[in-house]
Order: structure tokens, then sequence, then C-alpha cells
């Protein structure tokens, strides 16, 4: 039965993780859509090798999956998502861990394309060594991107608050033992057509920002998952190597980056002094507007000389946006940037 | 909620926001909306521009410009919970947005700022 106590204490990631009890409630839940499946945990510093079904599944991606959706009644479960019940413990589950864990596989799903590139690489590469990796990396991509939101057990949990509510029987078959299951420590699933694979909740690291949380460590990952621990900068997924390595980080590195966002956490990683000083960046222009900037004249290894204007935005957040070379003061710069000629750029009256 | 004002200019993120004293001819494609959502300035993290689509419709030029006709007020806001722009009100009129531009060092070309 549904508690929202329970439930709030089991968004507190990462609590106990009792694996036998996640094995059994996940049994359950098979049962309850008729289907076998072993139920198996991706351990921490896993490898493709190590789990062979999950191996021959990434390269027939995903298929199982979705038989194993159509089992649900998701009409039913939409009701049950809706009601009342449902709602509270979203609200709950908002201000708890778990929502950020979701936040942070969502950030994973956001770089697909990149990700993507990795299973045609693993396909292409020559190098049998080469090819795993890329396999790996796109495996780890394939179970993220299940995650989120379809087997997100603190989301699916919210469905069996309101089923309960509304005595929709035929959920409640279902999504009890998925809320016994997050209860016991599992935060998401992956699917296989022999297997069901779960991953216990990581530890997550966040800021308080305006009274959100926000995924945020300086010295290791903020969404610690077994299956794939993730970096964030202020709310900015990163590189590993940007946290783990950062003072091996260089000033070209971070500008090959095409991201804005993720561009200025890397230059927030390393201070925006080492990222000028680091390309040898001198000042050609200050205005005394500090939302017009600063210019600076720089050339990052690899590239051509050119200008970087260093600006605070609306947010109250400094950016620093590469701009052509032939720009010779920070104004001239804000107007190249919106595309306009200088004669007719005009200043903002507000920014926001 | 603050809400900014504005008379001509504004900015959010890397969008200038222009009011037009003149309404454009037909130029540009009809932008349908996402969600009940105009997106005016696109974000590849989701964090987009946004404006109700019930108060304006959108047309793009090119990947850098477009014009928002505003038939009823209302605000441009950013879908972020974090670092969020404030929002800016829209009153009715035709209004110019130009997405920002850098330099790419690399490829020595320009491209648009992504956030």
């Amino acid at each position: 039965m549904f508690d929202i106590e329970k439930y709030k204490a089991a968004c507190v990631f990462p609590g106990e993780i009792d694996d036998s009890a996640v094995k059994i409630a996940l049994a359950g839940y098979c049962a309850a859509l008729k289907i076998e499946r072993e139920i198996v945990r991706i351990e921490r510093g896993w490898k493709l090798s190590d789990y062979p079904d999950l191996q021959r599944t990434i390269v027939e991606i995903a298929r199982a999956a979705r038989d194993a959706r159509d089992a649900r009644d998701a009409l039913a479960a939409s009701d049950a998502r809706a009601a009342r019940a449902a709602l509270a413990a979203r609200a709950a589950r908002a201000a708890l861990a778990a929502r950020a864990a979701s936040d942070a596989l969502a950030a994973r799903d956001a770089r697909d394309a990149r990700d993507a590139r990795d299973a045609r690489d693993a396909l292409a590469a020559s190098d049998a060594r080469d090819a795993s990796a890329a396999l790996h990396r796109f495996a780890k991509w394939c179970i993220a991107r299940q995650y989120w939101w379809d087997w997100d057990l603190s989301l699916i949990s919210e469905i069996n608050a309101g089923a309960h509510q509304i005595k929709e029987n035929r959920v409640i078959a279902w999504s009890d033992p998925i809320y016994d299951a997050f209860l016991s420590g599992a935060s998401f699933l992956f699917w296989t057509d022999k297997t069901l694979y779960w991953v216990a909740k990581p530890d997550i690291k966040t800021e308080i920002v305006n009274g959100s949380r926000r995924l945020h460590c300086e010295d290791g990952p903020a969404a610690d998952f077994d299956s794939e621990p993730l970096y964030f900068w202020h709310g900015n997924l990163v590189p590993k190597h940007w946290i783990e390595a950062k003072n091996d980080l260089t000033a070209d590195e971070i500008f090959k980056e095409d991201n804005a966002e993720i561009r200025r956490a890397g230059c927030e990683i390393i201070g925006w002094d080492r990222v000028l000083s680091g390309i040898d960046a001198k000042i050609v222009d200050t205005d005394g507007d500090p939302m017009i900037g600063t210019l600076y004249r720089g050339q990052i290894p690899g590239a051509v000389e050119c200008g970087f204007l260093k600006v605070l935005c609306g947010t109250g957040r400094e950016f620093v946006i590469p701009v052509s070379p032939e720009i010779n003061t920070a104004i001239k710069a804000q107007a190249w940037v919106q595309n306009v000629s200088f004669e007719k750029w005009m200043r903002p009256e507000v920014r926001g | 909620m603050k809400i900014l004002q504005f008379e001509t200019v504004a900015a959010q993120g890397e969008l200038t926001i222009t009011k037009l004293k003149r309404a454009p001819n037909n130029i540009g494609i009809r932008v349908e909306p996402v969600d009940g959502k105009l997106i005016v300035g696109h974000s590849e993290t989701g964090h987009h521009h946004v404006v109700d689509a019930e108060c304006a419709t959108l047309t793009r030029i090119d990947q850098f410009t477009a014009l928002l006709d505003v038939i009823k007020m209302t605000r441009l806001d950013h879908l972020r919970e974090c670092d969020t722009h404030p929002s800016i009100a829209l009153q009715p009129g035709m209004y110019e947005f130009r997405t920002g531009r850098e330099f790419d060092p690399f490829a020595e070309t320009t491209r648009a700022s992504q956030d």
C-alpha cells in the first residue's frame, strides 16, 4: 500500500540499497505483467562483456523494451498519474534528490546526437579496442535514455499512489511491485527480452538555487549512477575529465565545445583568468557597462587569432563569446554578435 | 515574478528583441507552436525562449532572424528552472528577434549562439 512518508524517505538518494528485496519486487513486477525475465543489477564498474544479454540487446536496440511497455495499460496508468495522491507524491519528489536524479538523466539524454555517434563509431572502427569502447559508451547512453521517463521508478511510483486512490486494480497489480522496488533502492530499469536490469539509486550532489535543487559537484560526479557517473557544473552536464582532471583541462579544449553554456562551465571550472591567460589574450577595449563587456584578443592553439568578448548576462553570469578578428571595441563586438551594423545597433533598454 | 518592460530594444540571453514601426510584407516561413508555445529562441538543452501561441504568430526569416506578430499582450519566457532569464513583456505589435552569433576560430566561420 502506498505510503507518502515512506515514498518521501525513498526519494532521498541513495538511501539503503537492499539487493534481494529489489530482486523480489521486480520478479513480482514481471509476474504482474505475465512475462519472464532474469533480474540483474548493473554493478558499478560494469563492462558490456559482463552482461552478454545486454551486449546483444545494445546491438539490437530496445526491441524488447517496446514489448514490455505494451504490457502496461497506458490509459489506466494515465488516469492514475493524474489522481490527487499521485500529484502529492510528485510534489514531494520534486523537493528531493529523486527529482535531481531525473534531471541528470534528462540532461544526459539531451546529448543524444553526440553519443549516438558512438554507435556508428563502434560499427566503423577497425580497431577492436576502439569498437568496444564506443559500444560501451553507446550502451551507457541507451541505458540512460530508457530512464527518462518510462522506467524511472520514482515516477512510476507516483502512478502507484494514484492507482490506490482511485482503486484502479489493474494498475495497482503492476505498480505495487515497482513501488516496493523503489523503496528497496532501485532507481531505474533497462529491459531486454531475457533480462530486466536495474540500477541502484545514485548518490546525488546538488546546490540550492532560488529554492530549487541544481546538480553540481566540483570534485566528483553529481549524479553517481552505477551505470554511469554523470558530472555537472552548476546544472550543466560536462565531460568527466573536466571535473576529475581539471588541472589538465586547457582553454583550447573548452573552446572546441559548441555549446556556450557548457563552454562557460568549462571556463568557470578552470577560471576565466586562466582561460584568457592560457591563450595569452590581451585586453583591447573595456566598456564601462559590464553588460557591454571587455574585449580581449587571443589565439587558441590550432585556431586563428580572434576577439573574445567577456560580458555579463541578464542572469548575472559571465560569458566569453568569440568574435570576428576585425572587431576592435567591446561595443562593436556587441553589434557584431547581434549581426547588425554598428551604426544601426541600439543598446538594449532591458536585459532579461 | 519580475517582468521587464521596454519600448524599442530588449535582450534576453542570446536574443535581441526590436519593436518594429512597420510590419514587413509577407516574408519568412510560419513557425508552428509546440505544446502551445512558439519557440522564438531554440536551445539544444531544452531551455527555449517561448511565447504563448494564442497571443502571437511567428515567422522565421533565416537561422538568425524571426518576426513575431503579437496580437494580444503576452511575454517572452525562458524555460529554465535555474539561472532563468527574467521574462519580458510584449505589447501588441510586430517584433524582430535576432539570435546572437559567435565566431568559430577553428572553422573561421560564424555560427548561431547556443545555450
